[in-house]
């Protein structure tokens, strides 16, 4: 091996790859080099995220050489091999289940973390499925009380909620899980991401921003289409923008427009913190609208 | 594309058309093009 060898780490939700790259390696041969090693072939939702020199969490560049990104110089280059878009609808979209399996940890890692708000009924209902894919069916005589306690089950959200032990949790928990007797690995999986996807904040990917008078107010950017939301409440859009309706999106520094087709609804702009900001914006917006774009053409997407 | 790409030379101005896509996507839907690369951003 070259003396030029850069070590490089991705970590996937489940799984830890060492790699040794080139200075003239690009983000894409990484990139393939990642899916490769773990058999994954539905590649166009992920991305290799890593953090930058400035402390910011941004999504690697395919078409650029990784030493030419502003990757943190540590000893070891350090990725995160993450979900970047999102399905529609899981079970029309996800096939393989290396796929399914990335998605599910992904989204219950977001859940469990409360990055995306998750009812507390709900929450119960998904840990019983979580524990259907990990264990696999419940029996009384094997799972007996205590069982769980090392598990991640609820949202501490959830749990702070309620006056309630661990061990009462553990037995509701317990309850729905029962019902999910002769259910596969990957059915339980599939199961959680259908409800976990009906959850308001899932696959959104949220931007603080301020309108022009200064009120500070949330983007949100999902494979349908922008939002806006007030400050205190990101599960309900205030504004909506369908890929549909939208005729232009563009920035200029720290100002963005979104351009609506309808002539007589006003041009939403707004500002974001910094312009970097406002790229991530537009790059996600145009992935998204890829992948829409994309699921509308019968036979376009093949494993 | 080529608009796309001329009018994003300034590193910091971008925009992208949503609608414009879809009606030229029209015609690329006739190709019989299997996407199978990961959607590049395409800015500076």
């Amino acid at each position: 091996m070259s003396k030029k060898a850069i070590n490089v780490r991705v970590t996937t939700m489940d799984a830890e790859l060492e790699f040794a790259i080139q200075p003239s390696t690009t983000g894409k041969q990484l990139f393939d080099q990642v899916v490769k090693t773990i058999g994954l072939r539905e590649i166009w939702y992920f991305g290799l995220q890593y953090t930058d020199t400035k402390g910011y969490l941004t999504w690697l560049k395919l078409n650029k050489k990784v030493l030419q990104q502003d990757v943190k110089k540590d000893p070891t280059l350090q990725f995160k091999f993450r979900a970047k878009f999102y399905p529609e609808d899981v079970a029309e979209e996800i096939i393989q289940d290396i796929t399914l399996r990335l998605f599910y940890l992904q989204v219950k890692e977001l859940l469990l973390s409360d990055d995306i708000y998750c009812p507390p009924e709900t929450s119960v209902l998904l840990a019983s499925y979580a524990m259907q894919a990990k264990y696999g069916d419940y029996s009384p005589e094997t799972h007996k009380t205590g069982c769980l306690a090392s598990d991640r089950l609820l949202p501490q959200r959830v749990v702070g909620q309620f006056k309630m032990s661990p061990e009462e949790w553990e037995k509701r928990i317990m309850i729905w899980w029962a019902d999910h007797k002769g259910m596969n690995r990957e059915n339980a999986m599939m199961e959680y991401l259908k409800i976990a996807q009906d959850l308001d904040m899932y696959g959104v990917n949220y931007f603080e921003i301020r309108n022009k008078k200064g009120t500070e107010l949330f983007l949100g950017v999902d494979a349908l289409g922008l939002n806006i939301y007030e400050k205190n409440d990101k599960l309900t859009p205030k504004v909506g923008f369908p890929w549909s309706e939208i005729r232009n999106i563009s920035f200029n520094d720290k100002k963005f427009v979104i351009k609506p087709i309808d002539k007589k609804s006003n041009d939403f702009v707004f500002y974001a913190p910094r312009l970097r900001i406002n790229k991530r914006i537009l790059a996600l917006c145009m992935g998204n609208h890829e992948l829409y774009m994309r699921r509308r053409k019968p036979d376009s997407i093949e494993v | 594309l080529f608009l796309f790409v001329a009018r994003n030379k300034r590193a910091n101005q971008g925009t992208y058309s949503p609608s414009t896509q879809e009606m030229t996507g029209a015609a690329r839907n006739q190709m019989p093009v299997i996407h199978k690369v990961p959607l590049q951003e395409r800015l500076i």
